[in-house]
């Protein structure tokens, strides 16, 4: 099976010019990504998510380690030209847009007619066609942010390697962006993105990874991650709010939780109490709490979250 | 290639206004021409053997600042992602250097021509003279282009300034081989040591070694540069 993106115990070093400095970016790191879905890259700032980035695009090389991007190795020359790449706090050339495309898309291996339908596809798929005939330099830094995104989609890549993408964006900006990432998915695309913005990857994404110091302290679907492995909410109604323990009344409804293994007695008690039940399900709790719990975990030094299920 | 072409000409592009800038230097000179120039040649001909000294100085500048300005400002993280190694894009780059300066050369080629071929300055050897330097400036770039993959542009542009300097002041000394080993004061040494009688010659052989050190420091720039990791800047 060919992945989008394959790393296989990387470790990756910053040396100082002396070498007596080194900086460790990545720890023996591992992780793939299937092809068509949206994988959400979540780390705090200094965790190496953009160092990962970096040695996926080749332009820097791993202490220790390999890794593939599409079947080929990291910095592969062809292999490139079906990625597309948009950096954290993007800089582009001060051209006008429609040009700075075209040139982008000619490096990309497109010319003549194909080269000016995909230059057009890109700008319109970021919202930025009315401004083509102006200069990038004139533009403010979400619009500049709108114009790497459509550098990356130029040349129809079938992996969107994106850092940050949305980190200067306007909420109207962000949900156009959200939209474009599914239906890059729909079109049978992967998309690795990298985010701060947790609530967007909990929108977007089917498969996240969380780093920390370099390291992977979990992987899994976003359902598997946030679901609790111990506790269920139970949506009661026809009972009194006093008859279960740290309830809440929602209209005539009581909603409560209990650990797992005490979800049968209470099912039954609201039976007994002649209730019904409306629904059972489990709590879940928010990827904000999850990545805190995670990151605070490890700089604190206690023992890592157990892994979700790795593919 | 396009890519190496469109690099190139992308930068060529950047430095409009640096050239800009140059060019009016050689204006300048055509106004010393238009002022009078029977009265004193020796002038127009001092500035032609200064813009010629000048000129190999602007290919030290564009080589030493080509790749770090881009890393510098991250564009290179969008160009270095598409499809093309690191060889074609510095390949592109001092495509782009040659591009510039050939038309600095070219200007100056012209100027030299009208101004100072009607006191008997020999416009073939000229031509060939505008050739050389064309080369001696390329040749600069490229070293200084290798050496700014791996060192800061100022000290990339002191490393090019020993290197081709010692081989210089060897040959100056006496030493006629050292001429060849970077021969870019080979190149320029008769455009600065040109007279309005035309007795100033460039050994063709000069400009092909030229040549052939301009690929082989394209070949060492590009070998160091895939090797080293990008140094862009911290957002």
């Amino acid at each position: 099976m060919v992945f989008a993106l394959e790393y296989e115990g990387i470790t990756k070093e910053y040396r100082s010019w002396s070498g007596r400095r080194r900086i460790r970016a990545l720890q023996n790191f591992s992780l793939t990504v299937e092809c068509g879905q949206i994988f959400g890259f979540l780390g705090p700032n200094g965790a190496g998510k953009s160092t990962a980035i970096h040695l996926a695009m080749g332009f820097m090389r791993p202490s220790a380690g390999n890794g593939r991007m599409l079947g080929m190795s990291f910095g592969h020359v062809r292999t490139r030209r079906r990625v597309g790449f948009l950096a954290e706090n993007v800089a582009l050339y001060h051209r006008r847009a429609g040009s700075a495309i075209r040139f982008y898309g000619g490096l990309s291996g497109l010319r003549g007619g194909a080269l000016e339908k995909a230059a057009h596809a890109a700008l319109e798929a970021v919202d930025m066609q009315a401004e083509s005939a102006r200069n990038l330099a004139q533009f403010s830094r979400g619009m500049v942010q709108r114009m790497g995104l459509a550098q990356a989609l130029v040349n129809d890549p079938e992996l969107l390697i994106l850092d940050e993408p949305t980190s200067a964006l306007d909420p109207a900006a962000r949900v156009a962006v959200r939209e474009l990432l599914l239906r890059c998915r729909n079109q049978g695309k992967t998309v690795f993105l990298s985010s701060h913005l947790l609530s967007e990857v909990e929108l977007v994404c089917d498969r996240v990874a969380i780093l920390n110091r370099g390291e992977v302290v979990r992987t899994g679907t976003l359902s598997d991650m946030l679901e609790t492995t111990d506790r269920v909410e139970i949506v009661a109604q026809g009972i009194p709010l006093s008859s279960v323990t740290e309830g809440i009344m929602d209209g005539s409804r009581v909603r409560f939780t209990v650990t797992k293994g005490g979800q049968r007695t209470s099912i039954e008690r609201v039976w007994a109490a002649g209730g019904e039940i409306i629904s059972v399900s489990p709590v879940r709790r928010s990827l904000e709490l999850l990545f805190l719990e995670l990151t605070r975990a490890n700089s604190n030094g206690e023992n890592r979250a157990p892994e979700a299920s790795e593919t | 290639m396009r890519p190496v072409l469109l690099i190139a000409r992308n930068f060529a592009r950047e430095q409009r206004w640096p050239l800009f800038f140059l060019l009016l230097w050689v204006v300048g000179w055509a106004v010393v021409g238009l002022i009078d120039p029977e009265r004193n040649p020796d002038d127009a001909l001092m500035i032609f053997r200064q813009l010629a000294v000048y000129s190999v100085t602007f290919g030290v500048f564009f080589g030493s600042s080509a790749v770090q300005a881009d890393q510098r400002s991250r564009r290179v993280l969008a160009v270095l992602s598409k499809g093309i190694s690191r060889a074609q894009y510095i390949l592109g780059l001092l495509m782009g250097i040659g591009f510039v300066l050939g038309i600095f050369c070219l200007c100056m080629g012209f100027t030299a021509t009208w101004l100072l071929g009607r006191f008997g300055f020999q416009i073939g050897t000229l031509w060939f003279g505008m050739l050389a330097l064309w080369t001696a400036c390329l040749l600069t770039s490229s070293l200084t282009l290798s050496f700014s993959t791996f060192l800061p542009p100022l000290f990339a542009a002191i490393a090019t300034g020993t290197l081709a300097g010692i081989p210089a002041l060897l040959a100056f000394r006496g030493d006629a081989i050292s001429k060849f080993l970077i021969p870019v004061y080979g190149l320029v040494e008769p455009l600065i040591a040109a007279e309005l009688v035309p007795k100033w010659q460039i050994r063709p052989s000069l400009v092909l070694i030229g040549w052939v050190e301009i690929i082989l420091f394209w070949m060492v720039a590009s070998w160091i540069f895939s090797r080293r990791d990008l140094a862009v800047t911290a957002e």
